[in-house]
């Protein structure tokens, strides 16, 4: 207790809500356990889908997020919203998922560095964006671009944030995230011509 | 710049998530999660208090064995090489039985000096291979390596989520890894000075081998000790 009042305060952290919810699971209202589910499960699953891009993965990976998220509800300290704290272990397992797969998330920048900038032409204007045809183009990015694009532009990370998580450099993930968008752009108006 | 499709995408989040999870999902956490419908009972009962002490008495000894395995391993070529080392200055042209003595020794003097017995030896043990046949390897090695630290480093961060809870246990787990770990680099710092290259990276591939299933154990005991201190706390919530 003491130690946690002293680290909010260095911290200068904004005092989250405790959230009844969660406090009732620590509890261990085993009912809490099934609201929580119902709360987050679907946006989590999601989130987990767009990066292993595989329903079963994905569904492996919630398992596996929910069940050390209950199990590790000690650990929890509203350092950020709950939500964000379990859609973070669902992104670290997400992209565990993909590096069992032994799917370089890093190599995709070498073997792409040649076939980059002479469609810089694909204009965003042009296009018309539809939910669903961006789902799809985003299913057809290689994992490496998928997870940056995903990361950035659906989890709302900053670009030092994923390049926290995935443990690259900043100017890693810039790139990247360029590349990956420029790629989406082109897949959607091949879609749509 | 915001653009037009990171606009779409913000107005349109919603939509984006409509896909829902197999309800089996839920069944499968629930049978993780509540142990309680297996009726399992604890051989001995313990409070969490007690299991950190357990677990940090064994990571200290299992610790203590990887890192002493490692050393006496290579005993023997390091007496060799401390004790070329101690002699060449009588004879200088001494003859060149062992591969030992086939490192340049000047190099091999001024390394010493730097870096902690046990490293100079990890690369002297077995005679050098056939060169295209390391490259080879080498470049699979580094890819492995790769792989491991990136474990490693991915471990490492969900050890430091105990900090907090137990400074005790973290500082004593994390002393254990960083022993290894230390090796490691200076491992490391000898790749570019030695001649055998593939011997290194062997040792330095094992070396991270060994940190990760340090690090295995160690988030394996958290979670035990988690969870004992969960269902001890339910226990305590439904008798009271």
């Amino acid at each position: 207790m003491n130690a946690n009042a002293k680290i909010a305060e260095l911290e200068l952290t904004e005092p989250i809500l405790h959230d009844e919810l969660v406090e009732r699971c620590k509890r261990g209202d085993s009912r809490a356990y099934g609201e929580l589910y119902q709360k987050y499960s679907k946006a989590m699953y999601n989130t987990s889908l767009r990066i292993v891009n595989h329903t079963g993965d994905a569904e492996d990976v919630l398992q596996e997020a929910f069940t050390d998220a209950f199990r590790s509800l000690g650990d929890f300290h509203y350092k950020s919203t709950f939500g964000a704290w379990l859609k973070r272990i669902v992104i670290n397992k997400s992209i565990n998922q993909l590096r069992k797969r032994k799917m370089d998330l890093i190599d995709i920048e070498k073997t792409n560095i040649g076939h980059l900038p002479d469609e810089d032409g694909t204009d965003e204007n042009e296009i018309a964006l539809k939910v669903e045809d961006i789902k799809k183009a985003v299913g057809l990015l290689p994992n490496g671009y998928r997870t940056v694009l995903t990361l950035y532009l659906f989890e709302g990370y900053d670009q030092e944030e994923i390049a926290e998580i995935l443990q690259v450099t900043h100017g890693t993930v810039r790139t990247q995230y360029m590349r990956a968008k420029q790629k989406l752009l082109q897949y959607l108006k091949q879609g749509a011509s | 710049m915001n653009s037009r499709l990171e606009q779409f995408v913000k107005d349109h989040r919603e939509e984006f998530d409509e896909q829902g999870p197999d309800p089996k999902v839920w069944e499968k956490i629930l049978q993780d999660v509540d142990p309680g419908k297996k009726k399992q009972t604890p051989l001995v009962k313990m409070d969490w208090r007690r299991w950190s002490a357990v677990a940090a008495a064994i990571i200290l000894i299992a610790g203590g064995a990887w890192f002493f395995s490692t050393r006496t391993g290579k005993v023997n070529p390091d007496v060799a090489t401390t004790n070329n080392l101690s002699k060449p200055q009588e004879t200088p042209a001494d003859s060149p039985k062992n591969q030992v003595a086939q490192n340049p020794s000047p190099v091999k003097d001024s390394s010493q000096g730097q870096i902690r017995k046990e490293e100079p030896t990890l690369a002297t043990i077995r005679p050098k291979a056939d060169e295209k046949k390391a490259n080879e390897l080498e470049s699979s090695m580094d890819e492995e390596m790769y792989h491991y630290a990136k474990l490693v480093e991915i471990k490492h961060n969900q050890l430091k989520t105990i900090e907090k809870d137990e400074p005790l246990l973290y500082r004593q787990f994390a002393s254990d890894v960083n022993k290894l770990d230390s090796v490691y680099h200076t491992l490391q710092d000898q790749l570019p000075k030695n001649p055998n290259r593939e011997q290194l990276l062997e040792a330095m591939l094992q070396n991270l081998q060994l940190q990760m299933q340090l690090l295995n154990h160690q988030l394996d005991i958290i979670k035990q000790i988690n969870h004992s201190k969960k269902t001890e706390y339910e226990k305590a919530y439904k008798t009271t």
